[in-house]
């Protein structure tokens, strides 16, 4: 009934991960490779990845293999896509399931990495009997020092280093110019993001040279493949964010919580303004009632506020840090039903960490992703009853 | 709530004779979402986090019968 263990799973980009119940160790050049931290949103991000790609199981039935093989519950299987990826990725926080990273074999340029023999396969396989014939693409870009030492190999060694850690700081710097000249008007937005980006990519290329310079011989493959891969990760991080910010820039759902996380927003000071702030009066929403703790509706709402934080902090499709440090969690935007001027809402929590206070609001986005109407929902875990901010059609009428 | 309670009372506010109103269904949607974050599923938050949203304007509206067809689909 229950399928062996580990189920492997197609994965974007030629992956296949392992789905186990087993820890099996997590090293990233010599061992198993822990596909998925054990961070929520970043497995549920990767999880709905592996739904979206269709690959030769359009109907996901390797990922119900796996929670079958983890609930062991042959009578019910889950109602939805979206449980499914929710009891998986839960699994997967609670590290009660395990993913890990091999190589597709049918991407012969790709070099396999077996976590370890195959069944009926050779005890050993020498990676380097494997490989295919390398492309330019796929030849490492620091080679070690030949074997026969010259007196100069030292300092051409460190030349190539110096040329690698150059050559990839200006990759991602002349990706940024890019950006930046062909989105006029987000450089502001975009400057924020990418300068982490550039730093880290500083920070990748002195590691690689760190790494290299530990092997004698040069870059091991693995070392060569992990940094390869790496690169298609920055690439794949440099799409989302591109398609997060590009256009109006309100491409909700787009940034995962995950990368949210690592990325916070920050706006340039003339636009340091919540939907909130721009459109509701400023004595309007701003304190709830001021419940005496010992009451039994002070708890509720403690309770109700908590648990709208942390549902928003879980779930939020982006986050935003104004520049008072009020943190704006900002759901995915749901789509607008019927035609009309509007595109789209989403439900806005703001946690403000100086007073802890909490309010929830929906705000809706017109076609070029400007916040066009508030509706104040929540302070402190006090539902609120307002009116709309600029009011509706009806709530004109009916005034 | 469980979500049959939630099923119940939102067939009590889509079958009122005078028709549907945005404004009490959204508020209704709103506070149950709020109350039950920690009982009832995803998509269900997510259904009731649509409901919520149905005042902001004409474009977010459900119609009555999208409504009785979500009714039903969580009966099921």
């Amino acid at each position: 009934m229950f399928h062996r263990d580990p189920i492997l799973v197609k994965a974007p980009m030629g992956r296949i991960y392992a789905f186990t119940r087993y820890y099996r160790g997590n090293n990233i050049f010599d061992g198993p490779h822990l596909a998925f931290p054990h961070d929520r949103g970043f497995a549920r991000e990767r999880l709905l990845d592996l739904t979206r790609h269709i690959g030769d199981d359009p109907f996901n039935d390797r990922l119900h293999d796996v929670w079958q093989m983890v609930f062991q519950k042959p009578w019910t299987r889950p109602k939805s896509l979206h449980e499914l990826v929710m009891d998986l990725t839960d699994k997967i926080t609670r590290g009660e399931l395990f993913v890990y990273e091999e190589r597709d074999p049918d991407r012969s340029h790709r070099i396999p990495i077996h976590d370890g023999p195959s069944e009926g396969g050779p005890a050993f396989v020498d990676r380097g009997d494997v490989r295919a014939e390398k492309s330019p693409m796929d030849r490492p870009r620091v080679t070690g020092p030949p074997v026969s030492t010259s007196a100069s190999w030292g300092s051409d060694y460190a030349d190539g280093l110096s040329d690698t850690a150059s050559a990839m700081a200006s990759d991602i710097a002349s990706e940024q110019t890019e950006l930046y000249e062909n989105t006029s008007g987000w450089g502001n937005v975009m400057y924020p993001i990418f300068k982490p980006v550039e730093n880290a990519g500083r920070f990748v290329g002195n590691t690689v040279g760190l790494l290299s310079g530990l092997s004698p011989n040069g870059m091991k493959p693995e070392v060569a493949q992990y940094w390869k891969d790496m690169g298609e990760g920055f690439q794949a991080l440099g799409d989302r964010v591109v398609d997060a910010v590009g256009g109006d820039g309100r491409a909700a759902g787009e940034i995962t919580p995950a990368i949210a996380s690592v990325i916070t927003f920050r706006r340039i000071p003339d636009a340091q303004k919540s939907g909130l702030d721009k459109l509701v009066p400023d004595d309007h929403f701003d304190q709830g009632l001021d419940l005496r703790a010992d009451t039994a509706f002070a708890s509720e709402a403690l309770a109700r506020k908590l648990s709208a934080l942390e549902d928003a902090q879980r779930n939020a499709a982006r986050v935003e840090t104004l520049e008072d440090g009020r943190i704006l969690y900002i759901g995915p935007e749901k789509p607008a039903r019927n035609p009309g001027p509007t595109r789209g809402a989403a439900l806005v929590t703001e946690y403000t960490p100086e007073t802890r206070q909490v309010r929830q609001y929906y705000e809706s986005y017109d076609h070029n992703g400007d916040i066009v109407r508030v509706h104040p929902k929540m302070i402190d875990g006090q539902v609120v009853e307002s009116d709309h901010y600029p009011p509706t059609g009806r709530e004109i009428e009916r005034n | 709530m469980e979500k049959q309670a939630v099923v119940r009372e939102l067939e009590k506010l889509v079958s009122q004779d005078a028709g549907v109103d945005y404004d009490q269904i959204s508020n209704w949607a709103y506070k149950v979402r709020l109350d039950s974050l920690r009982e009832l599923d995803r998509e269900t938050l997510d259904v009731l986090e649509d409901l919520g949203s149905m005042n902001m304007g004409p474009e977010f509206e459900w119609s009555k019968e999208d409504l009785q067809e979500l009714i039903l689909r969580w009966k099921r």
